[in-house]
């Protein structure tokens, strides 16, 4: 599409033997955030470093505003990035950190102390400006990175993983600036990370990689509920994949112990494999109507309870409920598993 | 991916080479020429000062069956290996004390040792005659304790080289026999202790054989370096004793017999770095 | 719990004997230098500065002092000069054969004895009718202090932060730009700890300055050398001593930076 922010067609990148960007094509739309999810290796660090021009690919196109900048080193590419390692210069202070772009390419001294005041307000950080980075705190210099990239207008900002570093309560912090900052500043974000909680929560789209391949593109809840494949189904969240047979007529699946569970699917009738998440199951006392089990273990989460119960057929399944439970349900108890229509499944 | 490497964009392996290039030329001019040179001087003959044409092995077959030339050679290894052994029983106790010593004393231990190193080495040879000459600090002493009727000779001859050298090239010593102390787990040797060890054993068993790559590395350093070393023997030696790089010395810029000079030194050299390839070997080996 | 304090005792005993071994011929230098008399004696008699005067009166070593100090400034220069874009395309070659063989190279004016290649440039100078120039000994002096600085500088480079060379590219800067204001600024320690190193080697340099330069331009060191020829009065004791405070300061400066431990490994 011309009218993508950034496009890159065919992609090819090779180490040796290994594959680490086989013939991606990828379009990034204007003003959006989009997460490249994966685990390490499966390519999406690769991917961003050779969009940014720190990498070149062995085959492929990039374009970013329409312009071809397959062979253009980064400099002239007009782009922004946030590395997980803060690198910021240690030795020059947070406003000069920030207005480094502008200066590097000959703006006039007015201009760079304007800009830099607009992006410490951005940020909030206006009192940090003579200091120096080691001075700041993790989360600190993470913004002023974020700062510093932003204050040369990128046509995209890249971020590298930039919260890996940080505490939880930290990075729960930053995601919700980055998420604020984003919709400020109106920019084009293209993120990396493996935390799929992160991603989900930031994403106006997600590309699930695998393998130097785009296994999904889509938006957080697409992605979550109409997962393209096992992959992704079994990537994003908990899932139970129960195999066993599909009848359109009575519109259930049946397990291969016997039980039935009630499922509408846009497949033919046969062998299925079901992918259920622990919140389509409500637990029930035994006897009562669905499918028998045992519960195996007891896990407490934050704000849940998760139990994973192995049914008849051996397969485990686990079930989220809310709350810690009032009755206590121990391993080794019987108990019934009430499975909603269940509405994913992939054919075997 | 730097501003030297082979982004799209940038110059990238000849500019590499270049930026290379002074450096290498600045070694490949003042050495590796110079020394190639040298080796083709060693090759011709002289005659009055004026180099002659033609290519001969007579400086290398004189150096190698004159048997005043078999003597330089030994003597000048037995000297430097009379260094390399005091060195090493002096520099023992120091190196222990050193890797013994709590943290904060172990910087002023160092300097002390390492400070020497940046003395000039005249400097250092000509405090070694005000001690060791005739009239020098240990006669005097000698002499008004009633000890001794005529002064010693301890300079203008091997003895004093090999003070001299021992004090210059002890630092090396002790610093190599540290590193190699300071990495014994002390708790070999409390188990030592407990096992019912005396000191004398548990040194023997436990601290001399670990300290061993240390001993063995600053023995070589100390051993190649005392080959080459000029100004000591120069200075405390003279020309009264045999000892290579002097008789380079002489050669070259006395008797202007640069043939023969060049092919001693030649041959000093091929020794110095054989010993040199070979400690590489060794501690590759060691830390495999 | 030590059950050796005897040995212990009498390895510290003799330990100290051995620093005072270390120390000695600096010491009689320097109180030599302070002698009232003209000739050695023990114990020391007197006090005076005279020797001071009469070698700054004397002309015989002002010249060279002041040479020395100049061809050790200018020969570390010439070093930092060579070194840093060397040590920097070092960084671009991968480990391997290729960059241990360039790396031993760039060394060997470390490992072959001062004596040889005072030899060797004694002949090359000669045949270019150099001998006795300034020129040939800042060359001579700027290839052997060449490795220390070399080895300094590559330490700090291969220290270099990849992210902060990426972000400086990516943020518009030219390689130019880059190599200014963020590669040199992160050099800095590197290339002070090599530059103090390597003046004070030049300063000491003796032998390789001996063959090359015979008569007229004479440094510090080879001109104590040849007054110990002539005379044997503490003029040169003197000189000397001013040659150790300086050694023994910069060993202080050196020791305070936390570089002293390089000095082992000075022929590895």
């Amino acid at each position: 599409m011309s009218t993508a922010k950034v496009s890159v067609h065919q992609l090819v990148k090779r180490y040796g033997a290994t594959t680490a960007a086989d013939h991606i094509d990828l379009d990034i739309r204007d003003g959006e955030f989009l997460t490249l999810l994966g685990s390490s290796g499966c390519g999406k660090t690769t991917l961003m470093r050779m969009i940014a021009g720190l990498e070149t690919p062995d085959a492929g196109v990039i374009t970013i505003d329409g312009r071809d900048v397959t062979r253009l080193p980064p400099r002239q590419r007009r782009l922004g990035m946030v590395f997980q390692q803060y690198s910021l210069f240690p030795h020059m202070t947070i406003g000069d950190n920030i207005g480094y772009g502008l200066r590097a390419q000959g703006a006039p001294d007015a201009e760079i102390k304007a800009r830099v005041d607009e992006m410490l307000e951005l940020i909030q950080l206006p009192q940090l400006r003579e200091r120096k980075p080691g001075q700041l705190s993790g989360g600190q210099q993470q913004r002023v990175a974020l700062a510093r990239a932003l204050a040369t207008r990128p046509s995209v900002l890249m971020l590298d993983e930039p919260l890996g570093a940080l505490d939880l309560k930290l990075r729960r912090q930053l995601q919700a600036e980055l998420k604020r900052i984003h919709r400020e500043t109106g920019s084009t974000f293209l993120f990396v990370t493996h935390d799929q909680e992160e991603a989900l929560f930031l994403s106006d789209r997600i590309a699930v990689m695998r393998g130097g391949r785009i296994e999904q593109l889509a938006s957080p809840q697409d992605i979550y509920l109409r997962p393209a494949s096992e992959f992704v189904a079994d990537f994003i969240g908990d899932v139970a994949f129960l195999d066993g047979d599909y009848l359109p007529d009575s519109r259930s699946v049946t397990l291969a112990d016997g039980a039935r569970i009630g499922a509408e699917l846009p497949l033919r009738a046969g062998p299925v494999r079901l992918a259920v998440r622990p919140e389509d199951i409500l637990l029930a006392p035994p006897g009562a109507d669905g499918v028998a089990g045992t519960v195996a273990e007891v896990s407490h989460q934050t704000g849940t309870t998760l139990y994973a119960v192995r049914l008849a057929g051996g397969q485990e399944v686990k079930v989220r409920s809310l709350g810690l439970s009032a009755e206590a349900v121990a391993p080794g108890q019987a108990v019934t598993l009430r499975f909603a229509d269940c509405r994913l499944a992939f054919p075997r | 991916m730097s501003a030297l490497a082979a982004t799209p964009g940038t110059p990238g392996r000849g500019m590499r080479w270049l930026a290379l290039l002074p450096a290498l030329l600045l070694v490949t001019l003042l050495v590796a020429l110079p020394l190639v040179d040298m080796g083709l001087i060693s090759f011709k003959s002289e005659s009055f000062g004026q180099i002659q044409p033609g290519f001969t092995l007579a400086n290398y077959i004189g150096l190698l069956t004159g048997a005043g030339n078999l003597t330089l050679f030994v003597n000048t290894f037995l000297t430097a290996a009379a260094v390399t052994l005091l060195s090493a029983l002096l520099g023992f106790p120091v190196a222990a004390a050193i890797a013994r010593a709590p943290e904060k004393w172990r910087g002023i231990l160092y300097f002390l040792v390492a400070a020497p190193l940046l003395v000039n080495t005249v400097v250092r040879s000509y405090g070694w005659l005000l001690i060791l000459g005739r009239k020098g600090l240990v006669n005097e002493a000698l002499g008004a304790l009633g000890l001794i009727d005529a002064p010693l000779a301890l300079t203008g001859n091997y003895l004093g080289v090999i003070i001299g050298g021992t004090q210059v090239f002890l630092p090396f010593m002790i610093l190599s026999l540290t590193t190699s102390l300071m990495a014994i787990d002390r708790r070999l040797l409390d188990a030592a202790d407990i096992l019912g060890a005396g000191p004398v054993r548990a040194f023997l068993t436990v601290t001399l054989p670990l300290a061993v790559p240390g001993l063995i590395a600053g023995s070589v350093l100390v051993f190649s370096l005392m080959l080459g070393a000029f100004v000591t023997p120069l200075i405390l030696g003279g020309t009264a004793i045999k000892y290579i790089s002097v008789a380079v010395y002489t050669d070259a810029l006395v008797l202007f017999n640069l043939p023969r000079a060049t092919a001693m030194s030649l041959l000093l050299m091929v020794v110095v770095l054989a010993i040199y390839f070979v400690q590489k070997r060794l501690t590759r080996q060691q830390e495999a | 719990m030590q059950t050796r304090n005897p040995y212990r005792t009498l390895s510290n005993a003799f330990a100290a004997l051995v620093y005072l071994f270390l120390i000695l011929p600096l010491l009689v230098v320097v109180l030599f230098s302070f002698s009232e008399r003209s000739y050695f004696s023990f114990p020391p008699a007197g006090f005076s500065l005279r020797w001071y005067q009469a070698a700054w009166e004397s002309g015989q070593f002002l010249v060279p002092a002041l040479r020395s100090l100049w061809l050790a400034l200018a020969a570390t220069a010439v070093a930092a000069v060579l070194s840093i874009p060397a040590a920097l395309a070092f960084r671009k070659i991968a480990p391997g054969k290729l960059r241990s063989a360039l790396e031993f190279f760039l060394l060997t004016p470390l490992i072959v004895p001062a004596l040889i290649i005072g030899i060797a440039l004694l002949y090359s100078f000669n045949r270019l009718q150099m001998l006795d120039t300034f020129g040939a000994l800042l060359a001579a002096h700027a290839v052997i202090v060449f490795p220390f600085m070399f080895r300094a500088v590559l330490t700090s480079v291969l220290g270099l932060r990849q992210s902060l060379i990426d972000a400086s590219e990516i943020l518009g800067a030219s390689p130019a730009y880059t190599l200014r204001k963020v590669i040199l600024p992160a050099l800095i320690p590197g290339i002070a700890s090599g530059a103090i190193f390597s003046f004070i080697i030049s300063l000491d340099q003796f032998t390789v300055s001996l063959f090359v330069t015979q008569s007229e331009q004479i440094v510090l060191p080879v001109a104590i050398y040849k007054y110990l020829f002539d005379v044997n009065d503490p003029v040169a004791a003197a000189v000397s001593t001013v040659l150790v405070v300086f050694g023994l300061l910069i060993a202080f400066v050196i020791d305070r930076l936390g570089w002293l431990r390089h000095l082992s490994g000075a022929s590895a």
